[in-house]
C-alpha cells in the first residue's frame, strides 16, 4: 500500500505537471490519474492568478511538443527586457546539484536554453531544471530548501 | 545484448545482494560491498534491486557495449566516460551500440557499481550470482573479470524496455543520453573520505582494558593496504585485553570488528568468514556498511557508539527512506 | 555492554550480534550438552523458520539467527519506545525464543558416520608441527600420535566452506593461535587453534598452527551438499607419508 502522504505527493506532482495521463503500479497498488479539461483549466487559472508569465515555459524542452512555448517567451521579451525561469513542477528547490557543490548559476551568469540552473527534489528524486531562455541571471527568487509550486518564478533573467 | 571486457581494471567482479542460507555450510554471504549503491543502480535501470551488476574497484575496466544498453553507475566516482565525455552517476544512462565505457581517476569512494538493464546473466550458484573469489564460485567462472571476457544481460522488464526506447529516441547521434533526474547525495549514506562509523558494543567489549575501550571510541584508525573484500585491517593504538582469553568460535558477520592478539582491529567485510574466534570489540550498524565499503586504504576511520535501539531505528528508517526512493525511481521511469 | 538476558531456567543467554542478528548461547564450554542444545535449536528452526528469519549458524555453544528487521519490527511499540521509535526486532526474536527454547527436543541423535581423513604431518606440509611439539616439550611424533589417536566430533562447519570445527582434541596438544594470522593457508591444511583442531578446505587467511595436510577435498561445490562433513559426524585422522600424500594427489588428477 502506498501511504496516504505519498499518494498526496503523487497526485500533486501529476496535477501540477503537464502530464495528462499517469499510470503506476507495483505489487500492492495501482494508480491511474487522468486529467480532464476542467481540471487542467483550474491549474491554468491558478498559474495565471499567480501572475506567471507563461505556464508553457514550464514544460521541459525535451518533453515539450508545443512550439508555442518559445513564441510566448519571445512575446514576453517584447514587453520588457526581463524574462523569468519558472518551475516545471512541484518540488524542493536546490541551487546546487550536490550538497557541497557550488550553485549551478550565480547572479551575473549567462545562461542559454539548455543550461541547468537548479535542481528540484520531488519523490526523493532530483530533477535538473533547464533555463529554457537565454540571458543573464539578475535575480534568484527562491531560497535553497524552499518548496516551489508548478509555474512559480525561480530566476529573473535579463535578455541580452 | 552483450558487453565485452577490453581491459579488466584492478578488480571487477559480478556481484548481487549475496548468497544466503549456506552460512551453516561455511559458505560466505559475499555480494556487493556497497549494497546501497548496488540496489539503487539496479532500480535506476528498471531492474529488481538485487540483480547482478559489476563491482568496479579503484581502477575501472574498459567495457565495450556491442548493442544499445541502459545502464546506471552508482557508488564511488571513478570518473566513468563514454566517447570521451564524462558520464554522470546515480541516474539512468542510455548507451549507443558500439560505445566504450572507460574509467579514469578515483575521485571519491573506492567502488562503483555498473548495473545493466536486465541484470548480468551468469549461472546462479547456490541461489546467487555473486563472485566468491576465494572458493572460485559464482559470478563469471568464480573469478574477477579479465580481458576478452564477454557478458550478457537478462530479459528486460517492461519498465526497462520502455525507458530505454524513450531514451534512445532522445539520444540522436550522441554516444550516450543521460536522464535529467538522479538520486542526489542528500539521500546518500554518510559517504566521507575519513568517516565516523557508528557501532554497537561487541560481545567481548568488556574483555578489553578500560584504556582500550576508551581508545576505540576516541582514536582514529588507519585502513591499511592489507584490506580487501574480506576485511579491512586497521592500524592505530593497539587494543589490549584485560587478560589473554580465547573466544569459542561463533558466527561473525559483515561489520563485525574483531581484535586478534596483536591488538590491531579487523573490520570484517562482505566476503568475511561465517564464524570467527577473535574477541569482538564492536559491530558496525548496517546503515554505515556502505560508507565503509567506499573507504580507501590509507584513509582513517573513527568509531562512535550507538545503542541497539538507535541502530534498529536507523535501520528501519533507512529502509523506509529507501522504499520511498524506490517508488520515486519507478515514478520517474514511468513518467515518459 | 550487550543486553544479555539471563534465562537461568533453560540455561541460555541472548545478545545482539548487530542490528540484524542475535546470538543464543547455551553454556560457555565446548561440551556435548551445549552441542545437543545447539543441534536441537538448529533443527527446530530448520523445520519451523519464523517469518523474517533469513538463516541460522550453529556453533560450539551458540546459535546465531540472522533476520530481516523490516519483517520483525512492531509499528505499534510499547510506551517507552513510542515517542521516537518502533518496536525492536531484537525484542521480537527474543520473545520467539522464549516460547521455543523450553519446548526443544534435546534427545541425543546417534551419529552413524565415521570419516577417515588421511594426513601427512610435519615437514613443508605442517610447518608449525615442531613449534607445537616444542611448546609442549614433546617430540613431533608424540603430537602426531595424540592428534591421530582419537575420534573427533564435528561440532559445526564454518570459517571457510566445508571447514569442520572438531571437538575432542586432547588438551595435551592445545596450542594458542598464532599472534598474527597468515595471509594464505593452503587447501587441505590441518591445524590447531587453542583447544580446537580443523582442516582448511580452501586457501584462506587464518591464525591456526598448521601441523599437516590432507589430500582429501572437504569442499566440493559441484556436489549437492558441498561440505564433505556435517555437524554430528565423527572424524578420525590417519597419518600418511609424503609419498602417499603425493600419490593421492596424482590419483585425483
Amino acid at each position: 500500500m502506498i501511504p496516504y502522504r505519498e499518494l498526496q505527493d503523487i497526485i500533486q506532482l501529476v496535477c501540477r505537471s503537464p502530464i495528462q495521463n499517469f499510470h503506476y503500479s507495483d505489487d500492492t497498488s495501482k494508480i491511474l490519474i487522468e486529467k480532464t479539461g476542467p481540471t487542467a483549466k483550474v491549474a491554468q487559472e491558478d498559474v495565471e492568478h499567480e501572475n506567471c508569465p507563461s505556464q508553457l515555459e514550464a514544460l521541459t524542452p525535451e518533453r515539450s511538443n508545443d512550439p508555442a512555448a518559445d513564441d510566448k517567451a519571445k512575446e514576453k521579451k517584447n514587453d520588457t527586457d526581463f524574462l523569468e525561469i519558472v518551475s516545471p513542477m512541484v518540488g524542493t528547490f536546490y541551487s546546487s546539484s550536490e550538497q557541497d557543490a557550488p550553485p549551478l548559476v550565480n547572479i551575473g551568469d549567462k545562461v542559454h536554453p539548455d543550461s541547468v540552473v537548479c535542481v528540484l527534489e520531488a519523490m526523493k528524486m532530483f530533477s535538473e531544471v533547464p533555463s529554457t531562455v537565454s540571458g543573464e541571471i539578475v535575480e534568484i527568487l527562491v531560497q535553497d530548501g524552499q518548496l516551489v509550486e508548478y509555474g512559480q518564478p525561480l530566476f529573473r533573467v535579463k535578455s541580452l | 545484448m552483450s558487453i565485452s571486457v577490453l581491459r579488466a581494471g584492478l578488480l571487477t567482479t559480478v556481484q548481487d545482494k549475496g548468497r544466503f542460507g549456506y552460512r551453516k555450510e561455511g559458505v560466505i554471504v559475499g555480494g556487493a560491498m556497497d549494497l546501497f549503491a548496488l540496489r539503487i543502480a539496479n532500480l535506476l535501470v528498471g531492474n529488481e534491486e538485487g540483480k547482478a551488476a559489476l563491482e568496479v574497484t579503484l581502477m575501472g575496466p574498459s567495457i565495450l557495449f556491442e548493442t544499445e544498453t541502459l545502464i546506471s553507475i552508482c557508488g564511488g566516482n571513478l570518473t566513468p566516460s563514454v566517447g570521451g565525455k564524462e558520464l554522470p552517476l546515480w541516474r539512468p544512462v542510455y548507451i549507443q551500440a558500439g560505445q566504450m565505457l572507460e574509467f579514469g581517476a578515483c575521485q571519491s569512494g573506492a567502488r562503483a557499481y555498473v548495473a545493466i538493464a536486465g541484470g548480468i546473466e551468469v549461472p546462479e550458484v547456490m541461489q546467487s550470482r555473486s563472485t566468491y573469489l576465494r572458493a572460485g564460485l559464482g559470478g563469471l567462472e568464480g573469478r574477477a573479470l579479465k580481458e576478452g571476457d564477454k557478458l550478457y544481460n537478462g530479459t528486460l522488464t517492461e519498465r526497462s524496455a520502455a525507458y530505454m526506447e524513450y531514451m534512445a529516441s532522445n539520444a540522436g547521434s550522441q554516444p550516450f543520453q543521460a536522464a535529467d533526474w538522479y538520486v542526489g547525495d542528500r539521500q546518500f549514506p554518510a559517504y566521507a573520505k575519513n568517516p565516523v562509523i557508528r557501532v554497537l558494543r561487541g560481545r567481548e567489549f568488556e574483555w578489553f582494558t578500560e584504556e582500550s575501550q576508551e581508545t576505540f571510541f576516541t582514536a582514529p584508525f588507519r585502513v591499511t593496504s592489507q584490506s580487501d573484500r574480506m576485511g579491512y585491517r586497521l592500524k592505530g593504538t593497539k587494543l589490549d585485553l584485560k587478560a589473554e582469553k580465547e573466544v569459542v568460535s561463533e558466527a561473525v558477520t559483515f561489520g563485525t570488528i574483531q581484535v586478534p592478539a596483536e591488538g590491531d582491529p579487523i573490520i570484517l567485510m562482505a566476503d568475511c568468514q561465517t564464524v570467527g574466534g577473535y574477541p569482538k570489540i564492536a559491530q558496525v550498524v548496517s546503515m554505515d556498511l556502505p560508507v565503509l565499503a567506499q573507504v580507501k586504504p590509507g584513509t582513517t576511520v573513527q568509531f562512535k557508539e550507538v545503542s541497539l535501539q538507535e541502530a534498529e531505528d536507523l535501520y528501519i528508517w533507512k529502509e523506509m527512506e529507501f522504499g520511498k526512493m524506490a517508488k520515486g525511481i519507478e515514478l520517474f521511469l514511468s513518467n515518459i | 555492554m550487550p543486553d544479555i538476558t539471563m534465562k537461568e531456567k533453560w540455561g541460555y543467554e541472548v545478545s545482539p550480534l548487530g542490528d540484524t542478528s542475535v546470538i543464543v548461547q547455551f553454556g560457555t564450554g565446548i561440551n556435548e550438552v551445549s552441542h545437543r542444545n545447539v543441534l536441537a535449536l538448529t533443527s527446530y528452526f530448520e523445520e519451523h523458520p519464523f517469518p523474517g528469519m533469513i538463516e541460522i549458524v550453529p556453533a560450539f555453544t551458540t546459535v546465531t539467527i540472522f533476520y530481516d528487521p523490516m519483517k520483525l519490527y512492531d509499528p505499534f511499540p510499547v510506551e517507552e519506545r513510542k515517542r521516537t521509535s518502533v518496536g525492536s526486532p531484537y525484542d521480537t526474536v527474543c520473545s520467539i525464543l522464549e516460547r521455543i527454547v523450553p519446548k526443544l527436543d534435546r534427545t541425543v541423535r546417534e551419529t552413524e558416520r565415521v570419516i577417515h581423513i588421511p594426513v601427512c604431518y610435519g615437514g613443508e606440509l605442517g610447518p608449525d608441527l615442531d613449534e607445537v611439539a616444542r611448546s609442549h616439550h614433546m617430540t613431533a611424533d608424540e603430537v602426531i600420535e595424540i592428534h591421530s589417536g582419537q575420534e573427533y566430533l564435528v561440532y559445526m562447519i564454518g570459517f571457510a566452506p566445508g571447514f569442520p570445527y572438531l571437538g575432542g582434541m586432547s588438551e595435551r596438544i592445545a596450542t594458542p593461535r598464532r599472534r598474527s594470522p597468515r595471509m594464505a593457508i593452503p587447501a587441505g591444511a590441518v591445524g590447531i587453534g587453542g583447544s580446537q583442531t580443523g582442516i582448511y578446505p580452501i586457501s584462506t587467511p587464518g591464525g591456526w598452527q598448521i601441523i599437516g595436510r590432507t589430500p582429501l577435498r572437504l569442499f566440493r561445490p559441484e556436489h549437492q551438499t558441498p561440505s564433505l562433513l556435517k555437524a554430528g559426524d565423527k572424524v578420525r585422522f590417519q597419518p600418511i607419508g609424503l609419498d602417499q600424500y603425493k600419490e593421492w594427489n596424482e590419483d585425483q588428477l
